[in-house]
């Protein structure tokens, strides 16, 4: 917004801006200390008071006292014996964030204690642990990648889900979990015993 | 002959906070979760916040009473009945006035009315319908004079209101009427904040011509 024409009044929409008190502290205090001595600016910026003044006084509108008792005969309340699942997810949502800082806040207190517990037991240069640390991360990823995907792979995890949710809806889903542990299962035997992996090893003294 | 009679007071906004009881505080996400586990009290609560400025958005954008009861009993249902897909990381009043604003454009739309009048229902057929219907202002506890004066300007300014594009209409009253700050009426209004600048100042401007030209009667 341009405050100030070319003339040196204030804009139109400095006016207005001033009037609604919807400008910095600084501008509203420079705009109204040339209002005081222009009296062409005062008769606008009254003009926008009254405006403003004006609105401020409408009131709002009540409906007919019937109304509440209208609304909740067509409202489908859960019933409290069975609440709502999307009740839970709400809460869940709504604690969401507090529980994250929560987790990595613990997490970061962890990792920094006993990044310094094992500096000062094993007298390792911190640059050193940081490289150890974050290549044993990426390796722990990775590996958690590959395995990811094989076991959807190996398991048949999307066919399974779709087609015993699809004809068995309801029971399917107690069906379907119970199959994809045993499934799960199997395909992580599978995996130690074919690829035998083994979780990575920080050698701190390497 | 039926009245709508308005107190002489700035109408409060709802809070998002209200005090229930001794130290107890109930706000509204809260609320709704409560509502999705079954407690009817919380929507009747909710019902308490938001009936009001409800209905007053609706009836100024629409100027007729009886469908803007029905309008925003309508909001109502469809809000409650869907309140699983409210995404609580959202102001609950954005998303009831949205869904109050789109009902109200909807009507106006399919009844092809750009503008209302306050002096009653533009399908009223006859005088004592138009009577029924209009909206009442009320200045009690004023003198005579004053009293003349403000009801004045209060019609002036609601016949205005009415006769402003929809959505500069909507504009005013949910920052003037409902006293909302600009990012949820960008919210409501689903456009970016510099469009609702500009709504409101050309509305403003609007009014203010109005205003100027009730001044020179005076």
């Amino acid at each position: 917004m341009k405050n100030w024409t070319n003339n040196g009044h204030p804009s139109e929409q400095a006016l207005e801006a001033w009037a609604a008190s919807e400008a910095e502290a600084h501008e509203l205090q420079t705009i109204g200390s040339h209002i005081q001595a222009c009296p062409a600016c005062r008769a606008q910026a009254t003009e926008w008071r009254g405006l403003f003044l004006a609105l401020s006084s409408l009131q709002g509108l009540e409906p007919s006292t019937s109304f509440d008792d209208r609304v909740m005969e067509r409202v489908r309340v859960p019933t409290e014996a069975q609440p709502a699942v999307s009740a839970w997810a709400h809460r869940v949502a709504l604690g969401a964030p507090r529980i994250a800082a929560g987790v990595i806040g613990a997490w970061t207190i962890g990792l920094v204690g006993a990044a310094a517990w094992l500096q000062n037991r094993m007298d390792v240069p911190p640059a050193a642990l940081l490289a150890r640390f974050l290549g044993g991360v990426e390796e722990l990823l990775v590996s958690a990648a590959i395995r990811v995907a094989a076991f959807l792979h190996l398991s048949g995890f999307v066919g399974l889900w779709t087609s015993v949710t699809d004809t068995v809806p309801g029971v399917g889903l107690a069906v379907a979990v119970t199959l994809m542990a045993v499934m799960s299962g199997l395909a992580i035997w599978t995996l130690h015993r074919v690829i035998g992996y083994q979780p990575p090893r920080v050698d701190v003294h390497a | 002959m039926k009245r709508e009679r308005l107190p002489n007071r700035k109408a409060s906004r709802p809070d998002s906070s209200l005090q229930l009881g001794p130290g107890e505080q109930v706000d509204d996400q809260e609320l709704v979760a409560r509502a999705l586990e079954g407690d009817e009290s919380a929507y009747r609560e909710l019902l308490e916040r938001f009936r009001r400025p409800v209905f007053s958005i609706i009836y100024r954008m629409i100027g007729d009473r009886e469908q803007a009861e029905d309008l925003a009993q309508e909001s109502f249902v469809k809000a409650f009945n869907n309140l699983d897909s409210y995404k609580p990381n959202y102001r609950f009043s954005s998303w009831l006035f949205k869904i109050a604003n789109n009902h109200a454009i909807d009507y106006l739309r399919r009844a092809r009315l750009a503008t209302v009048s306050i002096h009653g229902s533009p399908h009223a057929t006859d005088a004592e319908r138009m009577e029924e219907t209009r909206i009442v202002l009320e200045a009690p506890d004023e003198s005579p004079e004053q009293e003349f004066l403000a009801l004045e300007l209060g019609a002036e300014i609601e016949d205005a209101i009415a006769r402003l594009r929809p959505d500069y209409r909507v504009a005013v009253i949910l920052r003037h009427i409902e006293n909302r700050p600009y990012e949820e009426i960008a919210e409501i209004m689903e456009v970016p904040i510099g469009t609702v600048k500009t709504y409101l100042h050309r509305a403003r401007a609007a009014l203010r011509e109005v205003l100027s030209h009730l001044r020179e009667e005076l």
